[in-house]
């Protein structure tokens, strides 16, 4: 994990994915993700599940979104952050990283400003991604979700989960 | 997959009512255990000092040639390796401690070990608020005296539970993606965890961690050292690697295969106690119905855990739990004889030279009670499922069959057995007697095993009858089984006694039997016993006199304790036949009396038909004394006969009863005959009057009592029904 990215900004974001996709997998999300900043691979590779011989139970393997999403989400970061940096290259990377927070939704508190408060911040806030930067945020959570074995549909749902989680231009 | 049973068509056994095949198994586990490993430390032993052993052998026979007073110079001789042989079982001792401390210590260290390893940690509110409050109950929901601690590995995405610990600390430990089954499917949940407080309720963690620990300590100072030694020695001389490897292998896979029904069988029980906190309306079934399927059906009977077709007919009909295996009796009778085999050449390496007979007795003593631990108990269990269902017990004769071979068996696998392999035959005669004869023996054993299976049956089933509560049946059922060990003890004691004698000594038995006073002596000696005495009345005193208690009969399928489940609606008694022992006791007393009148009839008549100086004679006297007593044993078959006949239920026993009386009766009216005769009465002559009558009536009357009502009971089911 380059330390350019922010941990923090990657497990919120993808809290948040997971919060919809797999509410059920919130108690385990402060471990694999804990997990998952510490050793990404390791993290991602422990999917594969371990059966005890004196144990009971179906023996399944649920393939956990969380691991999967904050791998997802890292990649998206990381992708936005190369965005700013060409669009801002001379700014400080305390404003890069206040910026690319800014592209998700969930650290927008101004959207739940009134109309009037929203015009006065409009000159701060950093602009929304482009359709086209959308499109590939997609592919690239789409693709990135197909190879850590997702399924197809849930893939599906959560490169759409990723796209809804960032700002779109109105 | 199946859908849960919407009615269970009949209620459920409660198999909870007597001890668990976890627990047989485990003794036959530790029993095994201890066999193999004494093999494997002799063979050790005779690795490293085998030649000093030797020599000392030859040195201490050289020093006390067995000549002249062969008993003393063979205690002189035994005196004189005493200190060779204290080695040899310090050695033995030190070997069995050290495997006994070595699975204790990994025992006790093992929870903390798969704490650490699968990184399991304590399941906070912080993690998973809802599932904590949902657990916090549960245990009393499964009556648990207090909630074991709950862990979990949140990066394990398997959907699992395992109840683990040690004495005094217990843990769940619960899988990432078991949590996750909380939120998605709670039922699934439920099911799972309260399967693992169910081992807990069942108090088989301890147990199952000790199999586990007993087989990792086993395999590395047992199986390894055993492989390495073996391979030392294929060097030098093949047959006895031969030998050794062979039996080496039967025993690692006797223990083995017995690890694994250990861990099978806490799982069925567990799925029992499970369903029923879970419910008919619960998810048990379903996650057995989805559990992983082995490969191979077949060899699912061997793994640690039983295949899922099985636990889903379990939950829905307990009475598997129930039945009586052929092969727990085989293992249980191959476990025993080995270790015992074992722990006998071990006694014999302490005991002073003198009483070294004796381990034949200590080892049948031994033997007893851990072969009706697992046998006699399973024939309970047997007999009251059917009992309840108002079927016959089945298979029982079977696993009495199953256990004499099991006996034969472990004789062969035992180590002196290895050792006489690898001596060359001294005489080919004494061989083929000393062969014929263990083959008769295994045959007497194997008909005795058979009838005692049959036997253990019948007294638990008039028993079972009278048993009002689940209290007073578990009371019957323990004096039942120190009865049944207390027979058995005296029957192997005697089995085992003539082996040992017979075997090593094959031209005895020659002799014995060729001499018709030797013989008449042998059975004299034999008659003569109180022991014999109380083996043979036990015999029908222990089925018989549940009549007493006649007030307290019903049958078994209307007591609602006999049910796993509540019952909603009262069920038909099954059929059965009432005890008769007032009619044996008036065949007994009337055959009594009818020899009682032909003998006074005889003293009175013969005075004039025998000249005076014929009767003075000792050999008159001789003749007429045991000439008596051989009539008073034969006039008891009538009664035997005419009961064994004539009650339906349990024949032949009422048939050794009505026998009994007789011969009492007939015992009395010589006593007093002769002491109104002779007027003196000598305490000896009247026990070895009452015991010769009474044994060798009953000695006579057993065997035709079982064939009469053998006849019997095929001429009433030819019989045709009204």
């Amino acid at each position: 994990m380059p330390d350019s990215i922010d941990n923090q900004l990657v497990a919120e974001v993808a809290r948040e994915l997971v919060l919809q996709l797999a509410s059920q997998e919130l108690p385990l999300f402060r471990a694999n993700s804990e997990a998952y900043f510490k050793n990404p691979d390791k993290a991602l590779a422990e999917q594969k599940g371990k059966d005890d011989m004196l144990g009971f139970g179906s023996g399944e393997v649920v393939v956990l979104l969380t691991p999967i999403a904050l791998s997802v989400v890292t990649e998206v970061v990381k992708f936005i952050v190369e965005e700013v940096k060409k669009s801002a290259k001379d700014e400080s990377s305390a404003l890069i990283s206040h910026t690319v927070k800014k592209v998700f939704k969930k650290f927008r508190p101004e959207e739940k400003k009134k109309d009037h408060d929203k015009k006065a911040d409009e000159k701060k806030t950093p602009p929304a991604l482009t359709p086209d930067q959308l499109e590939r945020v997609r592919d690239m959570a789409l693709k990135k979700a197909r190879q850590l074995k997702l399924s197809e549909a849930r893939a599906k749902l959560l490169a759409d989960a990723v796209i809804g989680s960032l700002v779109v231009d109105a | 997959m199946s859908s849960p049973p919407s009615a269970t068509p009949q209620p459920r056994l409660n198999p909870f009512l007597f001890p668990s095949d976890t627990d047989f198994r485990f003794i036959l586990l530790i029993v095994s255990v201890l066999g193999s490993s004494l093999y494997t430390f002799n063979l050790a032993y005779f690795g490293v000092f085998g030649e000093a052993h030797r020599q000392a052998i030859l040195n201490c026979y050289a020093a006390h040639p067995l000549e002249g007073d062969l008993i003393t110079q063979s205690i002189a001789a035994t005196q004189c390796l005493k200190p060779f042989e204290q080695r040899q079982a310090a050695w033995l001792l030190s070997g069995v401690s050290l495997l006994a401390f070595a699975a204790i210590v990994i025992y006790w260290i093992t929870p903390a070990l798969k704490i650490r390893r699968e990184r399991l940690r304590r399941l906070s509110a912080r993690d998973a608020p809802e599932v904590v409050v949902y657990l916090a109950g549960l245990y009393r929901e499964a009556g648990l005296r207090r909630s074991p601690q709950y862990v979990w590995n949140p990066l394990n995405p398997t959907i699992s539970g395992l109840a683990f610990g040690r004495l005094g600390r217990y843990y769940v430990a619960l899988t990432g993606g078991l949590v996750t089954q909380f939120y998605m499917d709670q039922a699934a949940f439920r099911a799972v965890v309260l399967h693992e407080l169910a081992h807990l309720r069942n108090a088989d963690v301890d147990k199952t961690y000790f199999t586990v620990a007993i087989w990792q300590a086993y395999v590395i100072l047992v199986l390894l050292p055993l492989c390495v030694l073996t391979l030392l020695d294929s060097l030098g001389n093949p047959l006895e690697t031969f030998n050794t490897f062979w039996r080496m292998l039967a025993l690692a896979l006797l223990v083995y295969l017995t690890r694994n029904a250990i861990l099978r069988a806490r799982e069925l029980y567990a799925d029992a106690r499970a369903s029923v906190w879970d419910g008919p309306s619960g998810a048990l079934n379903r996650v057995i119905a989805a559990l992983p399927r082995p490969k191979h059906r077949k060899l699912a009977r061997l793994s640690t855990h039983p295949h899922p077709d099985f636990r889903s007919h379990n939950l829905v009909e307990t009475s598997v739990l129930f039945r009586l295996n052929f092969w727990d009796a085989f293992g249980t009778g191959l476990a025993t004889t080995i270790a015992l085999s074992e722990l006998d050449s071990f006694a014999i390496l302490l005991l002073p030279p003198a009483q070294i007979l004796l381990s034949p007795v200590l080892v049948a003593l031994l033997f007893a009670p851990l072969a009706v631990g697992v046998v006699g108990l399973g024939a309970w269990r047997t007999v009251f499922a059917a009992l309840v269902k108002g079927d016959k017990p089945n298979g029982l004769g079977r696993a009495g069959f199953g256990l004499g071979l099991g006996i034969v068996g472990g004789q062969l696998l035992a180590f002196r057995s290895a050792l006489a392999d690898i001596t060359p035959a001294v005489d080919w005669n004494e061989s083929a007697i000393s062969f014929a004869f263990i083959v008769l023996w295994s045959i007497v054993l194997l008909a005795s095993l058979f009838l005692f299976m049959r036997w253990i049956a019948a007294g638990a089933s008039t028993w079972l009858e009278v048993s009002s509560t689940s209290t007073a049946l578990r009371r019957i059922m323990a004096l039942g089984l120190v009865i049944t060990s207390g027979i058995l003890a005296l029957g192997l004691a005697a089995l085992f006694g003539v082996r040992e004698v017979f075997e090593d000594f094959p031209l005895i038995l020659l002799a014995v039997l060729s001499d018709i006073a030797l013989l008449g002596s042998t059975f004299i000696v034999t008659g003569n016993s109180w022991w014999v005495f109380i083996g043979l009345a036990s015999l029908w005193f222990f089925p018989l006199s549940a009549w007493l208690w006649r007030a307290h009969r019903a049958p078994v399928s209307i007591r609602s304790w006999v049910y796993l489940d509540p019952l909603s609606q009262a069920l038909a008694p099954s059929n059965y036949s009432p005890l008769r022992p007032w009619l044996a006791l008036i065949l007994g007393l009337a055959s009594g009396l009818l020899f009682c009148g032909l003998l006074a009839a005889a003293r009175i008549i013969l005075p004039f038909v025998i000249p005076e100086a014929t009767r003075d004679t000792d050999d008159y006297r001789l003749m007429f004394n045991f000439g008596q007593i051989g009539i008073a044993a034969m006039m008891q078959i009538i009664p035997a006969v005419v009961a064994a006949a004539w009650v339906k239920r349990l024949g032949a026993l009422h048939g050794l009863f009505a026998a009994f009386v007789g011969g009492c009766v007939m015992a009395a009216g010589i006593i007093v005959l002769s002491s109104l005769v002779n007027r003196e009465l000598d305490l000896e002559f009247i026990q070895l009057v009452f015991l010769l009558v009474v044994n060798g009536g009953a000695l006579l009357a057993l065997p035709i009592s079982l064939i009469v009502a053998l006849l019997a009971g095929w001429a009433r089911q030819l019989q045709p029904t009204k």
